[in-house]
This record gives structure tokens, C-alpha cells and sequence, in this order.
């Protein structure tokens, strides 16, 4: 099957409308334009060697369920919601399976010190693996606000939690995170 | 560390994400939604209808129904099998006949003078007597 065309700039809105219309090329648009986050979200959540197969999965189950997106948040944060139900459904039936270890992080070697880089590098291992500690609320919340610059009223409503409720996680999180690296 | 270092760290978060192909990911989540039918909503049996249950139903009828003939048939019969109540219209009886049915239930007519009387026609005291009653 060959990829559609690249559509010129349309928001998400016009996108999703076009593709609940039929239209392919809009639904290959908001692929091409979400991947990219919710495959970070997904990495930093914990999917590993599986993580093509959860982007796909992700994004059939967000075209499947299309009906069901109110807007109340933005595309990328709604399927990141989705996303991390997908990563609870695979970890479940994983469960008992053997666990891979950490792979190798690619930090972009961007210049300056080696020892500098070496230390960042050993640090975001360990938050990586604080993150994924986390219980599943805070996580989301965490990323979705840190990682991916949310606001709460948006997190909220992809998590469908209240605005209080997401911010108490968040903090929660942070609480939790600078616990485990101090 | 503190809250901003936090975050500044969490955004380089999830590199590994970095080496997912976009337009691979379209190829392949179009392919799927092009060759996998929605799925309609399941349609919600009633318990009842399942044909297990069904027969199993009709099976318990059938004993108990048997049960309850055999039983019948194995009873002596009793004065009170006399009484089966049956569907006739008392407007089709004959007055002798209802006669019977009412002496048959011991039953005793209480007797009433139906006179006619208008208001006007009581005193003061069967007046008072009446709306009493009315009162209750």
C-alpha cells in the first residue's frame, strides 16, 4: 500500500473531520504529525522492542474510536491517553514474560564534556527508570505535562480527572521522582 | 534535584521513540484499518434465549408438570374436589338455582327496606343521625 501525499497545513480539527468523511490522506496528515510525540511518550512509559507495534496500535485504535474524540483535549494528548491503555493492555498479557533490560540511550552527542555528557546520560537512565515506577495516573500526568508540555485542563480531560485531581498527581509524581534521585 | 531540572530532564525523556518511521507508521496503521472491518457493536443475547438454558427450562417444566400429574392421580379423591369452581354466569342461573348456590354457602341475605326518602322528609334528629355518619 502506498503512503498518500502529504496534505498542506490544516489543523487537527479540519483533519479529523476530513478523515470521519473518508479521507485517507487526512488520517496519513495526523499520522505522520503524531508519531513522532507519542512514540517519546510511549519510550519514556516503558514500551521497548514492542514499541512500533503500540504506535500502530495506538493510532488504529484512536481512528477506530474517532467518534468518541470530544476535543475537550488536543489530539496528541488524547492519544497519548489511549496509548498508555494500550501499554496496560500489552503489559498485561505479557505478564510473566521475561523482562527486557534497559536498552541504550542515544543521547545526541551535542559537543562540550564528556564527563558532563556522561553524567546527564546516567541521570535521565535513572529518571527513566523512576518514571516507570510510577503508578500509571502519575506517570501519564508526569509525562504529559513535563515531557510533553500539556496543560492540566487538557490532561484532565484526556485522563478524564479533574483539573484538581491531575495536578495533585503531578505533584505527587514529582514528590515521588526527586525521592528516588536525591 | 529540583522541580525545573526535573522537567528539563523529562523532555529528553523516550529517545528511544526517536527511531519510530512516521510514514512507515501510516503505511501500516492505514493497511490495518483498510483490511480489518469495524467491528460492529455486539449484539446483547438475553440470557434466556441461550439454547442451553432454554432446554434446560422446558426439561424442569416437564418433571415438575409430571411430578404434579402423578401426584394427582395417586390422591384419593376428597370432598373438596367437588368444589372445582367452575365458570358459569350468574346471570344464567334461574332463581331456584341461585337459591341453591346461596344456601349451598350458608349464606344469609341481610334484609333491607329500601324506602324512599328525601331529605325533607327527616326531623331534625335523623338529619343530625345522617351527617354524623357522614363524618364518620
Amino acid at each position: 500500500m502506498t503512503v498518500p501525499e502529504p496534505v498542506g497545513p490544516a489543523d487537527d480539527a479540519q483533519l479529523i473531520a476530513a478523515w470521519r468523511a473518508g479521507d485517507e490522506l487526512a488520517a496519513a496528515e495526523l499520522v505522520r504529525r503524531h508519531t513522532p510525540a507519542l512514540a517519546r511518550f510511549l519510550a519514556a512509559s516503558g514500551a521497548r522492542e514492542d514499541l512500533d507495534d503500540l504506535v500502530q496500535e495506538t493510532l488504529f485504535r484512536a481512528f477506530r474510536r474517532i467518534e468518541g474524540f470530544r476535543g475537550t483535549a488536543s489530539f496528541s494528548t488524547w492519544l497519548m491517553a489511549i496509548g498508555s491503555n494500550a501499554l496496560k493492555d500489552l503489559r498485561r498479557r505479557a505478564k510473566g514474560r521475561t523482562v527486557v533490560p534497559l536498552e541504550e540511550r542515544e543521547l545526541e552527542a551535542e559537543g562540550g564534556n564528556p564527563h558532563a555528557l556522561a553524567m546527564e546520560r546516567d541521570l535521565l537512565g535513572q529518571l527513566e527508570q523512576a518514571v516507570r515506577k510510577l503508578p500509571p495516573m502519575q506517570r501519564d500526568v508526569f509525562l504529559m505535562r513535563a515531557q510533553q508540555g500539556a496543560e492540566y485542563g487538557e490532561i484532565a480531560a484526556a485522563l478524564e480527572t479533574s483539573v484538581g485531581a491531575a495536578r495533585v498527581h503531578y505533584h505527587q509524581a514529582v514528590k515521588r521522582l526527586k525521592a528516588i534521585l536525591k | 534535584m529540583n522541580e525545573h531540572e526535573l522537567e528539563r530532564l523529562a523532555k529528553e525523556l523516550g529517545r528511544a521513540g526517536d527511531r519510530v518511521d512516521p510514514d512507515a507508521t501510516a503505511r501500516a496503521v492505514l493497511e490495518r484499518l483498510a483490511s480489518e472491518p469495524e467491528r460492529q457493536p455486539a449484539v446483547r443475547i438475553p440470557v434466556w434465549t441461550r439454547r442451553p438454558l432454554v432446554r434446560v427450562a422446558a426439561a424442569a417444566v416437564l418433571v415438575l408438570a409430571t411430578v404434579f400429574g402423578v401426584q394427582q392421580l395417586s390422591r384419593p379423591a376428597t370432598a373438596a374436589d367437588s368444589e372445582i369452581p367452575m365458570m358459569v354466569s350468574l346471570g344464567e342461573l334461574a332463581a331456584v338455582e341461585l337459591t341453591e348456590v346461596l344456601d349451598s354457602l350458608d349464606y344469609e341475605a341481610p334484609v333491607y327496606e329500601l324506602v324512599p326518602v328525601a331529605l325533607g322528609d327527616l326531623n331534625e334528629d335523623e338529619l343530625t343521625v345522617l351527617l354524623e355518619s357522614l363524618e364518620g
